[in-house]
């Protein structure tokens, strides 16, 4: 007979205290799951239910219990954030405390939740089922905890990718900063283009400019001009000594020969009736009063050569085929005048007075000159020749807003170590982190650097689904043919205006239907003699000093091409309509911003002489849906009937006296 | 005794805080919204109604609506000054102002309605903002 084995004590203990730590195990487990946060939260929410909603809409309404999530498909998202945010749809509870409290504006009905989720804008942790591993908070390793209202406009711009989207500031100021700023020029950046870059050239800069005026520019261009588009390179002395070398002698093109023009006669203050009169402050500013699509022009004397400005006056196109100035038609005894009044009257006080000029450059100079030129990339942003091959020289930011922090240096400084600190301290001091960079220092404010970064963080590496991306159309490039092109060409109509989407935006008036929008008579005097049909608006149009051909040229092809048919609806323009039409006109209060026989406002356009300027189809269409014609006008829809419009139409087509000005 | 134990105590939490890699951690970033929203000292809200204010109301009710703005000499008669006049009526007296033009209350026809030009969430700011006016304490520097 065998004896029973029986098993050692020490095995009993030991699984005895393996089952009691199973036990305790899965009772811990069980209790966590039991007690956890959400289900003290829906508990909570139903007390906050009754005290809130009537008791027979409760009974008949499902219970908020258990888990729930919103999953989005096509972004591979997952949000659990409305097992506890149980009120965020519901009305109701818009006084309720958080977590309950109703959503705010009316978010929820332009990005409705089951399609746009929680943490595509807001940020945080979708999956998670507690308030710390949501990241309400920063979590270490979360990459993008929640976000500040301010830097939620980043996820408003992943998707929104127009360039000033409606309702976010930051993004839009950023935006816009990025484009001005010539980032792409070093950076490939998505959604801003090549052809936005704006420098001058500099392969007849040797002519052009005073030697003793490099150094002191690109010492620090912004202290020079704080307007300046460029920034400074924190170039050394050396590196200074050497770039002027080289740009001195760039001399591809010749200027115009000024030898024949007698500079005794040349009369500074006859100049600056010139410069007056042909408006040139449009585009250019003199000591901050001005445009700001031209160079500043309050120092150009002691920037430029007098022989070159005359030249360049003369024909602008010659060494600068890209410039947005207009070829003004000016005698040489004009362009004499106003090039003394620029360079006799419009000095900087403090430069030092020029030293005697070199006629012989150091090869090697130049050369060494070269090297700082491709070193700083300056062929970036002033596109050179022979260096059209060479790269972006700072890294690509088609994904910035993915980076991830732990891959930012933030070369010990005491700063919380976020990408959105990075980047806002890199855009403001690019020296202070490391690795050291070639970044130049841009001077931006603190709140345009912050700008920038909420717009650099909208750039996301993930493809998001065309479906969900919102983005304006690229502008197809307009270059119209033939002798009204070469006009459009001459005088840069497209600096200022838009036609097709392309062109400029100081004009405020895009001419795609200019023609059915004013009488080709009324064009012709004006393009010959531009002068403001507002009195608070200050007038802009450049003097051309058209020839009556180009003139005619002009206007007739405005009126033949530039139509839209549906304003060219005849109207019955009778007596009686225009009478009920002016009862209209005061009773409607249109005289608090239109001036009529001298008397009104100064909000609108002058309607005195419209039945000599407007056409009235479209003053018609105007009236009765101005924000369909121009997006943001101050005039607005009055809701008018058909035929008040027309009678309305009647009256300011009826109005034949021209405003009295004087010119 | 007890100045002991003080200067004890400080000689430990100065060599505690010695001790520690790094200086108290700084969010510049967040710093310049907060300094943003603070010099306004309006809500998100106020600041898109003060937009459209400058668009909208500006050239004729002025910077702060005090009613001297540039087209203001051209209106008979000439328009009010917020900042007194928006007490002692309801937002909906006002309300019914931007959206059918002071004629709609009974007044002139010189401020035109906007109803059918603004949205209601346009409106709501722009009220929102003529509130914040009306607060001389809360009415943003000039």
């Amino acid at each position: 007979m065998r004896e029973r084995q029986t098993a050692p004590i020490w095995m009993l203990q030991a699984f005895t205290a393996l089952g009691l730590a199973f036990l305790g195990i899965f009772a811990w487990i069980f209790l966590k799951e039991y007690f956890a946060e959400w289900r003290t939260r829906q508990a909570e929410f139903r007390t906050v239910e009754l005290r809130i909603k009537d008791p027979h809409a409760l009974s008949i309404a499902p219970p908020a219990d258990g888990l729930r999530q919103i999953w989005l498909a096509d972004l591979d998202r997952v949000d659990r954030c409305t097992t506890c945010h149980l009120g965020a749809d519901d009305p109701d509870f818009a006084k309720a405390a958080e977590p309950f409290r109703t959503h705010a504006g009316d978010w929820l009905r332009t990005h409705r939740p089951d399609r746009f989720g929680c943490t595509v804008c807001h940020g945080g942790q979708g999956e998670a089922t507690s308030y710390r591993a949501a990241a309400h908070q920063p979590l270490p390793h979360w990459p993008e905890p929640m976000r500040s209202p301010e830097l939620m406009e980043a996820n408003c711009g992943a998707c929104h990718r127009e360039r000033s989207p409606r309702d976010v500031a930051w993004l839009s100021e950023g935006r816009r900063a990025i484009a001005v700023s010539n980032c792409v020029a070093c950076h490939d950046i998505p959604g801003f283009r090549a052809e936005e870059i704006r420098a001058p050239r500099l392969e007849s800069v040797g002519y052009k400019v005073r030697p003793d005026w490099i150094g002191r520019w690109l010492k620090d261009p912004k202290a020079y001009l704080p307007h300046s588009r460029m920034p400074n390179f924190r170039l050394t002395p050396e590196e200074i000594a050497a770039l002027s070398v080289f740009l001195l002698s760039q001399t591809a093109v010749a200027p115009l020969d000024s030898s024949p023009f007698d500079w005794k006669k040349a009369d500074p203050v006859r100049g600056k009736a010139v410069f007056g009169d042909a408006r040139c402050t449009t585009c250019h500013s003199i000591e901050g009063r001005g445009g700001t699509l031209g160079p500043e022009l309050t120092k150009v004397g002691s920037k430029v050569r007098r022989d070159w400005l005359f030249g360049f006056l003369k024909d602008p196109f010659r060494d600068h085929p890209e410039t947005l100035m207009v070829h003004y038609r000016l005698s040489d005894a004009q362009i004499g005048d106003l090039a003394a009044y620029l360079t006799e009257e419009l000095v900087d006080p403090d430069a030092p007075p020029s030293p005697p000029e070199v006629g012989y450059l150091d090869p090697k100079g130049v050369e060494a000159g070269r090297a700082v030129f491709v070193k700083h990339a300056c062929y970036s942003c002033h596109r050179f020749p022979g260096m059209e091959k060479l790269g972006k020289i700072g890294p690509g930011l088609t994904s910035v807003g993915d980076r991830l922090v732990e891959k930012s240096d933030f070369a010990g400084q005491p700063i919380a170590e976020t990408l959105p600190n990075w980047l806002f301290v890199k855009l403001l001091t690019p020296d202070r982190l490391a690795p050291p960079s070639r970044m130049p220092t841009f001077n931006f404010s603190d709140e345009t650097a912050a700008a920038i970064t909420v717009a650099l963080l909208s750039i996301r590496g993930k493809d998001l689904p065309a479906s969900r991306v919102t983005s304006e159309p690229e502008p197809a490039p307009y270059r119209p043919q033939g002798p009204f092109g070469a006009l459009v060409e001459r005088y840069r109509c497209l600096s200022c205006h838009q036609i097709r989407g392309s062109g400029g935006t100081l004009a405020t008036v895009p001419l795609d239907r200019i023609g059915s929008q004013l009488q080709r008579d009324y064009l012709w005097s004006y393009l010959q003699n531009p002068s403001a049909v507002r009195v608070s608006v200050e007038e802009r149009m450049p003097h051309f000093n058209l020839t009556h051909a180009e003139a005619t040229t002009l206007a007739d092809y405005l009126s033949t091409v530039f139509i839209d048919d549906s304003l060219e609806q005849p109207l019955v323009m009778d007596a009686t309509g225009a009478i009920r039409g002016q009862h209209l006109f005061e009773r409607l209060g249109c005289r608090g911003c239109h001036i009529v026989g001298g008397k009104g406002g100064y909000v609108g356009p002058d309607l005195s002489g419209s039945a000599k300027r407007l056409k009235p189809g479209w003053v018609m269409a105007w009236l009765q849906k101005p924000q369909q014609w121009k997006p943001g006008t101050v005039q607005p829809d009055y809701g008018l009937k058909p035929d008040d419009a027309q009678a309305l139409t009647a009256y300011i087509m009826s109005l034949s006296t021209a405003p009295e000005r004087p010119r | 005794m007890k100045l002991i134990l003080a200067a004890l105590g400080s000689a430990i939490l100065v060599a505690g805080c010695g001790g520690s890699t790094r200086p108290a951690e700084t969010e510049p970033l967040m710093d310049v919204f907060r300094k943003h929203a603070q010099g306004e000292g309006l809500t998100r809200r106020q600041t898109n109604g003060k937009t459209l204010f400058g668009h909208y109301c500006v050239t004729c009710h002025a910077d702060a609506g005090q009613g001297d703005g540039q087209n203001a000499y051209n209106l008979i008669p000439p328009p009010p000054d917020f900042r007194t006049s928006l007490k002692g009526h309801p937002e909906s007296y006002w309300r019914q102002i931007i959206e059918g033009g002071s004629s709609a209350v009974g007044r002139s026809p010189l401020c035109p309605p906007f109803g059918r030009t603004l949205t209601a969430k346009q409106v709501d700011a722009l009220l929102d903002y003529l509130g914040a006016l009306a607060k001389p304490a809360a009415s943003p520097a000039r």
